[in-house]
């Protein structure tokens, strides 16, 4: 599983400054990592092809063209030719990445707002609270996380809906445990202690003091998260356990194209390249936060 | 270190009771009809009630659960009707084969992961550096169930070189050089995603070593670059490595389904997907619990072995 | 029924596995993983010798082995190696429109004048595999086991399978060691040619081996009297069956027949390039071409196949007769049969399957006119069209490549203004939900089927055999089709028979539009060129006894 949590708890602790400067620092750090800027344009190009899939998008994704299935890359009118039922793929492939970047994204940051709170619950509270949490929570840490999101997909139905419900319910343990441990970090230091002296109730505390020291290494670790879901969703959406057909999704036009490996790979390839550099691009924006939360931890 | 290891055995129990409670009332959502699968869809309303009464389908929910943990303590998972044979019957051979294609893919991960990281290490900034660090980021990122299929494509189908399907071929006499060649494809589409991580973890931990101060003073001494590499670095490095691998167990696992079910490797993983669709509750608690128990077992076993080489990430 | 029977029947379930048998598997399981590292076997290296060795890429799962108790083309294809019936269908012919019913463990046999009874001569000096005798004694037991409820062997399951076959018998009497006199409280002119189907076959069973299995372990060794006999059966991967050394009527050519589970269709022809399995079936339609070229064997025939969909005679939009007919209307079949089957498959416009005695080619009450059906639609109100729910499988037997179709359908379907949200489940799971019929909002539910007696058109389209009784899952009922239906149950002249049961469907697909039809499989069968003697016969299923590998 996301091999970072050590490291991207210890990359990204604390940082004892606030305020807009820390932010602006941050952000003129992030902006020098050319992996991280084209990262950020990578997924500025497949998310803004994705929201203006109806003024860009070459033909209807659900047509058959006349031109007819499997026509190869380059044929006339098709760059990127058709597919299995004759529509063309360029076409799917952006009006796809509405279901395959908001089936990646949106369990990601859901999980981790539910994990915010759950963390910083067990993490500051401690004890009994802290113990039923976390050892609730060990349940899910037995299981392969894709093998649990197939088995919960398999007990409420296939759907898009259900394949992001499944996805962020198998997330919220692995962010839980993040928060968890920067919350730990960030309590014994003296700052919390004194605000705690002056007065400060949990709430304040909670809310000015440990939360915004907290959000650094979640938010490294969501965009770390979302790189890795885009694939683990893709994965959903190939057994057909996410949106149903007609409607295209990167994942499902893989698993569509495997009746035509033999007549047309292009089909099966095309589709898999992009979620790897759509996936890659997530990679690096996390990658460049670490960087600019963290100048000391490495790539 | 015992005392640990038994404190931590321990907790596995209220673990597994956990899990195996999380199973069964899962499952038991399920809206399907074991009495009509049975019967077949002929079946009267009568015969269908009283065969419910009779499997106990009618009874309190905790007791359903005790009655199923009981048996499950003694070896009997239930039966599968829809491929109408025992649950462990089936499964069974179904773990060893998924163990096969597991172990294989852990063994290419970890080792070529770590023999790539450490000579990206040892060649810091040189262009096998970069070259080896890019392709480990795109590798990283491919899904297995992309590159399962992309790897046919090139050997099973352009270059004819290796079989696409199965563990054996159909027809022959089976035997060890018939399952590698079968294991070839389907373990690098497993090994690969993990693999590319352990190699990029790798070179950090041990550029991290590297840049330590009592290197600096072997270098000094006039130690060659691969004793300092070879004595020092590497063997510090190993429990921090050991952790890398081991997180990447889980991650593995969940590749080696996608592979499965594209080279139609008769496994624990593919049999559990089957299964779920076609809401074959037996099937689907007995797969969940095997692969929860080794999961948990095997995490486990990394912790203790950390532990072990590793004094420094003992608790207080 | 008893309680004590179903006690029997449960005998195998939950209660039934100890701890012994669970160590014993786990020594099996490690034993296996060790075996990998072993020198091949000797059973292993006999199914290397090309000649002696039959592998069918199958497409899907084989249900249990138990030929009473269950139903499936695929299965069929199985034990239809393994067991005999009274008659059976000569398989071995190609050149027929319909299979030529002739006497198998019976033979010869009358019909009463009054239809109430048959009486068959049995064939002498038949054993079964386990060594017993086939006699009227075992005959009498394999057929009460179907349809007897206080017969000590009753076996519910065969009986809710078989039901077609054993609605109306009423006494099953062995007169002497070779006669056997079924008795009827109807006559069924049709009883014979459905007893040769798929869905819960009446074959002979041994009364040794179920009195020692038990009814339900019955399927795991199965022992009938055919000229294959059973070896292995690992669910989900391969079943094998072998030569049977005493068999009464001619010797198969081959040794062994592998039965090789290979659901995805690319791992079907790749396997079939490699040489891994000899023949497949349902190739994916883009490859036929490619295979033709490379030499393999492409043999096709008019199998009794139609894929169609039921329609929800009780939705709210499709119980208007305008909208169902739009709906035939709707689909542009010629061009789906052409482009995405590859000609594969011919366009299907009746409920009367290929290989039947009313079959009619020519007729074709609809064609492909959607600017018509736009009409209709605005007729019934529906001027700005509607949505609906149609189901289908992701696989299964003779589905072809359902989920392809099926999209291909739904977007001819869109241009005429219905909105179909599809829905896909793997083959079993589809089953179960399928036949409990159609949901409220659910316009169709699609399903492959056929035989090559016309009573299956009884099967569906009765207005009796609703859920749960019966298969007629759109709910159709038409008292003028339930009349007719009964009248060619009892009409005991083929010609006249065949009439009533063509009226059947003119009612049904004219007056009613109830069904939806639209295709018939060319039931493609793809060899190696290695592969002789293989006969593709007007049936779903076929008989392995004639081909042979060459070397």
């Amino acid at each position: 599983m996301p091999t970072s949590t050590t490291l991207a708890v210890k990359a990204a602790m604390p940082r004892l400054q606030r305020g807009p400067g820390a932010f602006i620092r941050a952000a003129r750090v992030f902006l020098r990592d050319r992996q991280a800027v084209i990262g950020l344009l990578i997924i500025a190009i497949t998310g803004g092809a994705a929201l203006l899939a109806p003024l860009i998008s070459p033909y209807d994704p659900l047509t058959s063209e006349s031109v007819g299935r499997l026509a190869p890359i380059g044929t006339p009118g098709h760059l990127l030719g058709t597919d299995e039922q004759g529509r063309d793929i360029l076409s799917r492939l952006i009006w796809g990445g509405r279901a395959s970047l908001l089936v990646g994204i949106l369990p990601t940051v859901a999980a981790g707002i539910v994990a915010l709170g759950l963390g910083l619950l067990a993490g500051y509270l401690g004890g009994a609270v802290d113990h039923g949490i976390m050892r609730g929570l060990d349940v899910f840490f037995a299981f392969p996380l894709v093998l649990l999101a197939i088995a919960i997909v398999g007990v409420i139905g296939p759907g898009m809906g259900n394949q992001m419900f499944a996805l962020a319910v198998v997330l919220v343990p692995y962010s839980t445990r993040v928060v968890r441990t920067a919350t730990l970090s960030v309590k014994p230091l003296e700052f919390v202690e004194a605000a705690r002296a002056l007065g400060a109730g949990n709430g304040r505390l909670i809310g000015c003091h440990l939360l915004p020291n907290v959000l650094p290494p979640l938010l490294v670790y969501t965009s770390t998260l979302v790189g890795m879901m885009i694939v683990a969703s893709a994965g959903l959406s190939f057994l057909g356990l996410g949106v149903q057909p007609p409607t295209p999704d990167w994942g499902v036009m893989v698993g569509n194209g495997r009746l035509v490996i033999y007549r047309a790979a292009h089909v099966v390839t095309i589709p898999g390249v992009v979620i790897v550099i759509t996936a890659l691009a997530f990679n690096f924006i996390g990658d460049g936060l670490r960087e600019a939360l963290d100048p000391r931890a490495r790539r | 270190m015992i005392v640990y290891a038994g404190k931590r055995l321990l907790g596995l129990v209220p673990v597994l009771f956990g899990i195996s409670v999380v199973i069964f009332l899962t499952m038991k959502l399920i809206p399907g009809d074991v009495a009509r699968a049975l019967l077949g869809p002929m079946a009267t309303d009568q015969s269908l009630a009283q065969l419910q009464n009779a499997l106990g389908l009618d009874q309190p929910i905790h007791i359903q659960y005790a009655k199923w943990l009981w048996r499950a303590l003694h070896g009997d998972l239930g039966l599968s009707p829809i491929v109408h044979k025992s649950v462990v019957e089936l499964l069974l051979p179904k773990f060893g084969n998924t163990l096969i294609l597991a172990g294989a893919s852990f063994l290419l991960a970890a080792v070529g992961g770590v023999a790539v990281g450490v000579l990206a290490a040892a060649r810091q900034q040189t262009a096998l550096d970069r070259a080896a660090m890019g392709a480990s980021l795109i590798v990283g990122n491919m899904p297995p169930f992309w590159l399962g299929l992309v790897l046919i494509v090139v050997f099973a189908i352009d270059l004819r070189w290796l079989p696409s399907l199965g563990m054996y071929s159909a027809r022959g006499p089976g035997g060890l050089e018939d399952l590698l060649a079968h294991l070839a494809m389907p373990a690098v589409a497993t090994a690969a995603a993990p693999g590319a991580i352990i190699a990029r973890m790798t070179r950090a931990s041990v550029l991290e070593i590297l840049g330590q101060d009592y290197i600096k003073v072997a270098r000094s001494k006039g130690l060659s670059e691969r004793a300092v590499l070879g004595l020092h670095a590497l063997k510090v490095a190993w429990p921090p490595i050991l952790t890398i691998t081991g997180l990447q167990l889980g991650y593995l696992l969940g590749g080696a389904v996608f592979t499965e079910e594209v080279f139609g490797w008769p496994g624990l993983g593919r049999q559990l997907v089957s299964s779920v669709i076609a809401r074959d509750v037996q099937v689907v608690q007995g797969a969940a619990l095997f692969i929860a128990l080794s999961f948990v077992v095997v995490n486990l076993g990394v912790d203790l072995l950390n532990l072990y080489l590793d004094p420094r990430s003992r608790p207080a | 029924m008893d309680p004590d029977k179903i006690n029997l029947m449960l005998r195998m379930l939950p209660d039934g596995v100890s701890r012994r048998d669970f160590l014993r598997t786990a020594a099996a399981g490690a034993a296996g993983a060790a075996g990998v590292l072993a020198v091949p076997d000797k059973s292993r290296a006999q199914a290397g010798k090309k000649n002696g060795t039959l592998v069918y890429g199958m497409e899907g799962p084989s249900d249990i082995l138990d030929p009473q108790a269950t139903g499936c083309w695929l299965t069929y294809r199985v034990t239809f190696q393994m067991f005999e019936g009274l008659l059976t269908e000569d398989l071995t012919k190609a050149d027929v429109t319909i299979p030529p019913l002739v006497p198998k463990l019976a033979e010869s046999y009358t019909v009463a004048k009054d239809g109430l009874s048959r009486t068959f001569k049995l064939r002498k000096g038949v054993k079964f595999h386990d060594g017993t005798p086939f006699n009227a004694q075992a005959a009498v037991f394999s057929w009460e086991r179907m349809y007897k409820k206080d017969a000590p062997n009753f076996y519910p399951r065969a009986n809710s399978y078989t039901s077609y076959v054993v609605e109306y018998i009423t006494g099953a009497e062995a007169v002497d060691e070779y006669t056997l006199k079924l008795t009827f409280s109807k006559p069924f002119a049709e009883w014979e040619r459905m007893t040769l189907q798929s869905w819960g076959e009446p074959m002979m069973v041994s009364p040794s081996q179920v009195k020692k299995t038990g009814n339900e372990k019955f399927a795991d060794a199965p022992v009938g009297t055919g000229p294959f006999r059973f070896v292995e059966n690992v669910p989900g991967d391969r079943i094998v069956l072998e030569r049977f050394k005493e068999y009464w009527g001619p010797q198969p050519k081959v040794d062994k027949l592998v039965f090789r589970r290979l659901d995805d269709p690319a791992a079907r022809v790749a396997a079939l390039r490699t040489g891994e399995v000899d023949f497949i079936l349902a190739p994916p339609p883009d490859e036929v071409d490619a295979l033709r070229k490379e030499k393999f064997q492409v043999i096709q025939s008019n199998a009794p196949h139609i894929w169609y969909w039921h329609v929800n005679m009780k939705d709210d939009k499709f119980k208007d007769v305008r909208v169902r007919k739009a709906l035939q209307m709707s689909v542009d079949k010629d061009r789906m049969c052409t482009e995405l089957l590859r000609g594969t498959a011919r366009p299907a416009w009746s409920m009367i399957s290929p290989a039947t005695a009313a079959y009619d080619p020519k007729y074709k009450p609809y064609s492909y006119d959607p600017d018509k059906a736009k009409a209709l639609l605005k007729d019934a109100g529906l001027a700005n069209g509607f949505e609906t729910t149609f189901w289908t499988s992701t696989s299964g037997s003779g589905q072809m490549i359902p989920v392809a179709m099926a999209e291909w359908i739904q977007r001819d379907l869109a241009k005429v203004g219905i909105r179909v949200k599809l829905e896909t489940f793997d083959w079993i799971t589809y089953l179960s939900k399928m036949f409990q019929g159609l949901r409220p909002g659910h316009g169709a539910y699609q399903l492959s089927w056929g035989m090559t007696s016309n009573f299956w058109i009884d099967i569906v389209a009765r207005s009796t055999r609703q859920p749960d009784k019966g298969v007629n899952v759109g709910w159709y009922a038409n008292p003028k089709v339930d009349a007719l239906l009964d009248t060619a149950r009892a009409e005991l002249d083929d010609k006249k028979r065949a009439a009533v049961y063509k009226q059947i469907d003119r009612i049904i697909m004219e007056d009613d539009a109830a069904f939806f039809p639209i295709c018939n499989d060319l039931n493609l069968v793809v060899l190696s060129p290695k592969v002789k003697g293989f006969v593709n016969p007007p049936e779903e299923w076929f008989q392995l006894w004639t081909p042979w590998v060459e070397a």
